[in-house]
C-alpha cells in the first residue's frame, strides 16, 4: 500500500471497484452537495468530486470533498491545470491531503472557452502528466517541483484519465502509458461507448504491461434521453458514440427512453466485467446521481455483491 | 512577424475625437505584410476618419504618413518635421512602434489604431497564423518545428489531450491540433521516439512570466 | 474618368480617398469575369470593392456610392445607359460635406 487511501486497498484487494461523480454546486449550497452524496452514500468506493468541470465556476473541489468526506465519502479530488500555477496546485495539494484527502485525479481541464467565463486568462502552467509526477514527487521523495524537501508529504493515490477515442488513435495507449510511467496509480476513462474500440485500446494496454502497473476503470455514462445521446455524440469533446445506439435510443418511445438509457448502461458494465485489466466502473451520472442505486442494482454491483 | 488587425473606426474615434489634428503614422514592416498597418490601411483608415468627420460636419486635420520601421529610432525620426504641427498621432505600428513613438516624442499623445495579436507567418494569401509565444527557451528542435506551446491551446508539453478530432483542436475546428501536427511530422520525419519521453515544466521564467524582457548586447552599442 | 489597367489594380483604399477628396461617389467598370485578360482581376476587384463598401457602412456612409459594375470594353452605350441611373441615384443622396483642410 503506498497511502491509506481506502479505493487503494479495495483494488489492491482485487475488488470489482465503482467509483462516482458528484459535481459541487454552482454556488455555496451545502445541502445541494449534501443530497447528492447521499444517493450515493454507501454504495460506491469513491466519489470523484469535480473542478470546475467544462469551465463553469462551482464551489472549489477542495472544500466540497472535505464536506463529503465528513459524511463518510471516500473523496477523489479532482484537480485540473486550466485555473491554477505550480503554486496553487501544490498548495492544495498539501490543503486536501491535511483535509484527510487520500486520493486525486490529474487532469489538464476543458478549455475555459467552453465555460461560463468565456473571457478567464487559462493558466496551462503544468499538464495532467507534469501535475501527476509532481504528486508523486511530492509523495514518493517527499519534494516540491524545484528538488526542495517539504514537511509532511501529502500521500495521495493518484490518477489520471484517459480518453481511448480522441485523435490521433495510434496514440492513445502510448499517451496512457507516460501517465502511468509519471505517476498515474489508477486510470479513469472516458465515458465508454464503442466497446470494440475498447477492447482494443484494452489489448494494447495488456499488451505494454500497462494493466500490471496501473488500475484502470471504465468509464460509463448513462444516456438520460435520446436528446443527450445525440448531444453527446455531436458536440462533447473526444466522444465517439456508434450510430446504433443513437439509434437504439431514438426507437424507444420517450417515456421509456430513460429506462433504455440504464439497460444500456447495464450491459456495458457487464461487459466491461468481462475484460482482463478493468479494475472496476467509473460511473458518471451527469446530475442523475440518484440513478445511481438502481445502475447498480441492476448491474449486480451492490457493494456485498463486489467483495 | 507581428500580426495585427486594424481596431473598429468607431473605437478609434472615440480615443482621438478630442485632437483637432492627427498625424496617421502607418508601419512599412510587419504590419505591412498581415495588410493591417501598412501604407495602403494608412490610407485607407486616414480616409475613412475623414469621411466619418465630413459625415458629422467636423473639421479636423487628418495627415498620413508611413515609416519604414516604427520600433526604430533610426525610422522614427523620418517624420520628426511633421509631428510639432499635430495634436496626436494615431499609430498604425504594433504595439512596439505605438510606445517607440510615444518614447520619441514625448509630449504628444500617441493612440494605437491596431490590435496587436502575435507572431505568426503568413500561411497563404489572407491567412496569418499563430506559431511563436516568445516563451524565450525554444524547444522546438523536440517537437518536429512545431511549437507545443504556442500551437496547442492548452500548451500542452505532454499532449495531444483528449480533445483532438480528425486533426481538430477541440477549442474551435479552424484550429489545427498542434499535438497532432506534432505527431504527424516527427512520424514522417522517423523520430517518434522523442515524444515518449516525460517532459518536465516548462522554465517560464524566461517567458513574461518573468517580467518583461530586455536584450543588453554590449557589442552592439555605441 | 481615371483609367488602369484592370479593375484587379482597384484596392479599398483608392476607392475612399477617392470619396474624402470630394467625389461623392464612383463608379468602378470590370470586364466580365471570364474575360479578364490577368485572369483574376476582375474578381478581385469585386472583393475589394465589397470591402470598401464595408468601410462606408461602418462610416455610416451609404454604399451605394460605390457601384461596381461587369459591362464590355468600348460598349459606350451600355456607359451612357448606366451613368444616366448612377449619376441621379449619387445626386439624390444627402451630399458628403466637404472638408476644409486636406
Amino acid at each position: 500500500m503506498k497511502t491509506e487511501s481506502q479505493l487503494e486497498k479495495v483494488l489492491r484487494a482485487g475488488r470489482f471497484a465503482v467509483t462516482a461523480e458528484c459535481g459541487p454546486p454552482k454556488g455555496s449550497n451545502v445541502e445541494i452537495l449534501k443530497e447528492k452524496g447521499k444517493h450515493l452514500l454507501g454504495l460506491i468506493d469513491a466519489v470523484n468530486v469535480t473542478d470546475n468541470q467544462t469551465a463553469i465556476v462551482r464551489m472549489s473541489s477542495v472544500a466540497a470533498c472535505s464536506i463529503l468526506k465528513g459524511m463518510g465519502h471516500e473523496p477523489i479530488l479532482q484537480m485540473v491545470t486550466r485555473d491554477r500555477n505550480r503554486i496553487a496546485l501544490q498548495s492544495d495539494i498539501f490543503g486536501a491531503y491535511a483535509l484527510g484527502i487520500r486520493n486525486v485525479l490529474c487532469l489538464t481541464g476543458d478549455h475555459q472557452t467552453f465555460g461560463n467565463q468565456k473571457e478567464a486568462t487559462g493558466v496551462f502552467d503544468l499538464d495532467s502528466i507534469q501535475l501527476l509526477k509532481t504528486v508523486k514527487d511530492m509523495r514518493d521523495e517527499e519534494k516540491i517541483i524545484g528538488g526542495e524537501s517539504i514537511q509532511g508529504p501529502p500521500r495521495m493515490f493518484i490518477g489520471a484519465a484517459a480518453n481511448p477515442f480522441a485523435d490521433p488513435v495510434d496514440w492513445r495507449v502510448v499517451r496512457l502509458a507516460k501517465k502511468i510511467n509519471a505517476g498515474a496509480d489508477f486510470i479513469q476513462t472516458q465515458c465508454i461507448f464503442n466497446m470494440d474500440r475498447f477492447e482494443k485500446f484494452m489489448n494494447q494496454a495488456r499488451e505494454m504491461g500497462l494493466t500490471e502497473k496501473a488500475f484502470i476503470l471504465a468509464g460509463i455514462t448513462p444516456f438520460k434521453s435520446v436528446g443527450m445521446a445525440r448531444y453527446m455524440a455531436e458536440k462533447v469533446a473526444g466522444m465517439d458514440i456508434p450510430e446504433e445506439l443513437v439509434k437504439r435510443m431514438a426507437g424507444t418511445p420517450k417515456e421509456k427512453q430513460a429506462e433504455e438509457g440504464i439497460k444500456i448502461a447495464v450491459e456495458f458494465i457487464q461487459r466491461f466485467r468481462e475484460i482482463k485489466g478493468v479494475a472496476g466502473i467509473h460511473l458518471m451520472a451527469i446530475e442523475w446521481e440518484h440513478k445511481v442505486p438502481e445502475i447498480l442494482e441492476k448491474a449486480g454491483l451492490v457493494p456485498a455483491a463486489r467483495n | 512577424m507581428i500580426v495585427a488587425t486594424l481596431k473598429e473606426i468607431d473605437e478609434i474615434r472615440k480615443m482621438i475625437d478630442r485632437y483637432d489634428s492627427v498625424l496617421v503614422v502607418g508601419c512599412d514592416s510587419c504590419v505591412a505584410e498581415c495588410a493591417a498597418g501598412g501604407s495602403r490601411e494608412t490610407m485607407l483608415l486616414a480616409s475613412a476618419l475623414k469621411l466619418s468627420y465630413m459625415k458629422d460636419h467636423q473639421n479636423p486635420t487628418i495627415t498620413e504618413a508611413v515609416l519604414d520601421r516604427q520600433c526604430v529610432d533610426d525610422f522614427i525620426d523620418q517624420i520628426a518635421n511633421q509631428v510639432p504641427d499635430h495634436e496626436a498621432i494615431l499609430s498604425l505600428g504594433c504595439g512596439a512602434g505605438v510606445q517607440a513613438l510615444a518614447r520619441v516624442y514625448r509630449d504628444k499623445p500617441v493612440i494605437p489604431a491596431l490590435n496587436t495579436l502575435f507572431i505568426g507567418e503568413t500561411q497563404s494569401r489572407g491567412v496569418w497564423q499563430e506559431n511563436c509565444l516568445g516563451c524565450g527557451n525554444c524547444k522546438l528542435g523536440f517537437f518536429g518545428a512545431v511549437c507545443p506551446v504556442a500551437r496547442c491551446s492548452k500548451k500542452l508539453m505532454n499532449g495531444p489531450c483528449g480533445g483532438s478530432k480528425g486533426g481538430r483542436c477541440e477549442v474551435h475546428p479552424e484550429i489545427s491540433c498542434g499535438w497532432d501536427l506534432i505527431i504527424r511530422r516527427l512520424d514522417a520525419l522517423g523520430e517518434l521516439d522523442r515524444l515518449t519521453e516525460y517532459v518536465p515544466p516548462v522554465d517560464w521564467s524566461t517567458s513574461h512570466s518573468g517580467g518583461p524582457r530586455k536584450v543588453i548586447r554590449e557589442d552592439q552599442q555605441p | 474618368m481615371v483609367s488602369i489597367p484592370c479593375s484587379g489594380k482597384i484596392e479599398a483604399h483608392h476607392l475612399l480617398k477617392t470619396l474624402a477628396g470630394g467625389a461623392q461617389g464612383v463608379l468602378i467598370l470590370a470586364c466580365a469575369e471570364k474575360a479578364c485578360q490577368y485572369l483574376e482581376g476582375s474578381s478581385r476587384s469585386r472583393k475589394r470593392v465589397d470591402y470598401a463598401r464595408e468601410w462606408l457602412h461602418k462610416v455610416g456612409i451609404s454604399a451605394e456610392r460605390l457601384d461596381f459594375v461587369r459591362i464590355p470594353p468600348m460598349d459606350r452605350a451600355a456607359l451612357e445607359n448606366l451613368l444616366r441611373e448612377f449619376i441621379p441615384k449619387i445626386q439624390s443622396l444627402e451630399v458628403i460635406p466637404a472638408i476644409a483642410k486636406a
